[in-house]
């Protein structure tokens, strides 16, 4: 596994063990075997996680749903292209909230290159600079009830670090 | 924005804002200049790298998840292909 960061974008590559079309189906379609547990859009309160669904063409929806059924959509499929790429907006505010705006959203491309029996996943999350001006309309974020309490658990978090 | 700005949009009162917003200019994630006989606050633009650092960190987590997911699937795929392999034996 490897990090490297430009200005705007974040890159990291890993190498799994699987040929590129099941290392993509994996990634694509089974999300929720190994997206981080902790990073759901979906309101959990009181809820589970039941699966994270793609609509398999560009354009699609990348949406959470729960086990009581609710809905949440998250991103939208930029490029679908087994087994070479996948490619996506993130529809994420910097303080984990859903962007309706899309020009102020980021994009995540996905690269599936043969490498040896396996395959190399490399990721890159870039543009992050539109969600900049995000941070500059933080009116957004301590706006909503209960958003002073959020973000300021975090800024006392920064400025312990 | 000016407090007064920054206070509209807030059910806290406009001297708490003040608070706030002293607590954060210190944690230098905002920043501000006087603009005549008003104070403009602005959030620090180097947010940004916070942003970077924050998503790198999600993302390295999240690759690790994958190849976790990867290795258990690789292993079933193996077993799968044992398993038809030994129901051909005698």
């Amino acid at each position: 596994m490897s990090t490297e960061t430009s200005v705007t974008s974040v890159e990291q590559t890993v190498s799994v063990a699987l040929a590129p079309r099941e290392a993509f189906d994996l990634f694509v379609h089974r999300m929720e075997s190994w997206w981080p547990e902790d990073h759901h859009m979906l309101d959990m309160t009181d809820d589970e996680l039941d699966r994270m669904v793609v609509e398999p063409e560009a354009g699609g929806r990348i949406y959470d749903v729960a086990k009581s059924g609710n809905e949440c959509c998250w991103a939208h499929v930029l490029a679908y292209e087994p087994p070479v790429r996948f490619a996506f907006s993130w529809d994420i505010t910097p303080t984990w909230q859903i962007e309706q705006d899309r020009a102020r959203c980021s994009e995540v491309n996905v690269s599936f290159e043969p490498d040896g029996d396996g395959t190399l996943v490399r990721l890159v999350h870039r543009h992050l600079d539109r969600h900049g001006e995000g941070w500059e309309g933080m009116r957004d974020a301590v706006g909503s009830p209960g958003g002073w309490g959020r973000g300021l658990s975090a800024f006392v978090a920064a400025a312990a670090g | 924005m000016a407090v007064g700005e920054i206070a509209a949009e807030l059910p806290v009162s406009r001297p708490a804002v003040s608070q706030h917003l002293r607590v954060l200019r210190e944690a230098r994630l905002v920043e501000s200049r006087e603009h005549g006989t008003r104070r403009i606050y602005a959030v620090r633009r180097e947010g940004l790298a916070e942003l970077r650092a924050q998503l790198d960190r999600f993302w390295e987590t999240a690759l690790q998840g994958f190849a976790s997911a990867a290795a258990l699937e690789g292993k079933q795929m193996q077993d799968r292909i044992r398993q038809s392999a030994g129901k051909g034996r005698p």
